[in-house]
C-alpha cells in the first residue's frame, strides 16, 4: 500500500506542476520563471502586464510597453476602443489569458495571442475577442509593443 | 450482502498485488498507456488547422477518457476469474477486490487523462486553463472504469468483454447533446442524456470554457460523475457476487 500511496503522491505533484504551475512558455512558481525561451516567457509576462494595467485602467503604466517615441502619442484610452469596440468607461475585462507566443526567424519579432473575456458595461453583454498583440524587439529599449496590436 | 463487504486489510494487499501485476505487465501497460498521446496527437492534428478549442474537441476528449477506463477494466476481472473464485472460498471480500481494483485503474486512467490534457493544451489552449478540464476527465475516466468492471464482471471471456465495450460507448455517444440538442431531444431522449457520463462531462467542459463560469454546475457534473463512478462500482460488486454463486 505504500507503494501505492508513494505513486499517487508522486502523480498528484506532477499533475499540480504541469497543470496549476504551467504557463504558455514553461512554468512559473511564484516569482520563479521556468522557461525554454527567455525572450517568449517575458513577452507572456509583459502581455500579462499590459492587459492586467488595462483591466485597473492604469494608462499611463499601460503607454510603458510602447517605444519612447510611441509613449508621447499612444493613446491607450483610444487604444483599447479601436481593440475592444467599445469605450474604455463602458469595458469591464473579467479575464484574460495567453494562448500563443510566437517569435519570429530573426527572433526580433513577436505576436502573443490572447483570449480576453469582457463585459460591456451598458449592455451587460459578455465578450470573448482573441487579440494578437505585436511586439519588436528595439535595440535601444528592448521589447517593446507595437501599436498595430489587433483584434483577430 | 457479500458484495458490500469490505477489508481494510484485504485492500491493501490486493492493491499491492495490482500494482505489482501492472508493472510486471509492462507491454500491455505500455500500450494502454501510449493511446493517450497517440489521441492527443490526433486531436492536435485536428484542431490545429482551426487554432482554437471548439466544443466539439470537449466532447471528443471526454470520450477518449471514457474510453480510457472503459478498455483499461474490461479484462482485469475475467481474466482472473479462477483466481478470484478460489481465493473467495478461503475468505476474500468482494468489496476490497471491486475497489482495489478500481485504485490500481484510477492511477492508469490519471496517468491517460494527464498526458492527454497536457499535450492537447500545449498546442490547443484549453479555454479556462487545464486543471478543470483535467479533474472532469478524470471523474468521466473514473466513470468509465467502474462501467468496464461490470462489463468484466458479467463477461465469460475477455474477448467478450471487449467485444462488449464499443456496445457500451456507442449509447454515451448517441445520447448527448453533440448529436441531438436538447431542443429538438424528446423527453426520453433527455432523460437518456442525462444517465450518460459523456453529457455530464461535456457539460461541466463546456462549463469551465464559458465566457462566465458556473462552478456550481462544475461542482454538480463531478459529483454526478462520482456517483456514476461509485453506482457501477457497486453494480460491478453485485455482479461479481451473483456471478460467484452459480
Amino acid at each position: 500500500m505504500r507503494r501505492f500511496l508513494v505513486l499517487f503522491g508522486f502523480l498528484l505533484v506532477l499533475a499540480a506542476v504541469l497543470l496549476l504551475f504551467s504557463t504558455r512558455t514553461g512554468f512559473q512558481f511564484g516569482q520563479v520563471r521556468v522557461s525554454t525561451s527567455a525572450d517568449a516567457s517575458y513577452l507572456e509576462q509583459r502581455t500579462v502586464d499590459f492587459l492586467e494595467d488595462l483591466r485597473f485602467k492604469d494608462f499611463e503604466k499601460a503607454a510603458s510597453y510602447h517605444s519612447i517615441e510611441d509613449r508621447r502619442t499612444v493613446r491607450i484610452p483610444e487604444l483599447i476602443e479601436r481593440i475592444f469596440q467599445i469605450k474604455p468607461e463602458f469595458l469591464d475585462i473579467l479575464r484574460y489569458e495567453v494562448l500563443a507566443v510566437e517569435l519570429d526567424r530573426s527572433r526580433t519579432r513577436a505576436r502573443v495571442r490572447t483570449r480576453t473575456v469582457v463585459k460591456l458595461l451598458n449592455t451587460s453583454e459578455i465578450r470573448e475577442p482573441e487579440i494578437l498583440f505585436y511586439w519588436h524587439k528595439d535595440p535601444r529599449d528592448g521589447w517593446v509593443m507595437k501599436l498595430e496590436s489587433s483584434l483577430r | 450482502m457479500r458484495a458490500l463487504r469490505f477489508s481494510r486489510r484485504q485492500f491493501e494487499i490486493l492493491v499491492e498485488r495490482n500494482l505489482e501485476l501492472l508493472f510486471s505487465d509492462f507491454g500491455n501497460t505500455a500500450l494502454l498507456l501510449l493511446q493517450a498521446p497517440i489521441i492527443a496527437g490526433c486531436m492536435i492534428l485536428v484542431w490545429r488547422d482551426v487554432d482554437q478549442a471548439t466544443d466539439t474537441l470537449y466532447f471528443v476528449m471526454t470520450l477518449s477518457a471514457v474510453w480510457f477506463g472503459a478498455i483499461n477494466a474490461c479484462r482485469e476481472i475475467v481474466k482472473e476469474r479462477a483466481i478470484f473464485l478460489r481465493e473467495l472460498r478461503v475468505g476474500l471480500e468482494i468489496g476490497s477486490y471491486i475497489w482495489s481494483r478500481l485504485a490500481v485503474l484510477a492511477l492508469l486512467g490519471f496517468v491517460q487523462c494527464l498526458l492527454l490534457v497536457v499535450l492537447v493544451d500545449s498546442q490547443v489552449a484549453l479555454k479556462g486553463g487545464p486543471f478543470l478540464h483535467f479533474v472532469i476527465l478524470l471523474a468521466a475516466s473514473l466513470a468509465g472504469t467502474s462501467m468496464g468492471l461490470a462489463l468484466s464482471a458479467v463477461s465469460g471471456t475477455a474477448d467478450r468483454a471487449v467485444a462488449g465495450v464499443p456496445i457500451l460507448l456507442l449509447p454515451q455517444i448517441l445520447f448527448s447533446s453533440v448529436i441531438l440538442s436538447a431542443p429538438h431531444a424528446s423527453r426520453l431522449t433527455r432523460t437518456l442524456q442525462d444517465l450518460t457520463f459523456t453529457q455530464w462531462s461535456y457539460d461541466a467542459q463546456r462549463e469551465v470554457a464559458a465566457a462566465e463560469p458556473h462552478l456550481g454546475s462544475i461542482l454538480l457534473a463531478l459529483l454526478v460523475l462520482s456517483a456514476m463512478a461509485l453506482g457501477l462500482g457497486l453494480l460491478a460488486a453485485f455482479l461479481l457476487d451473483l456471478g460467484s454463486r452459480r
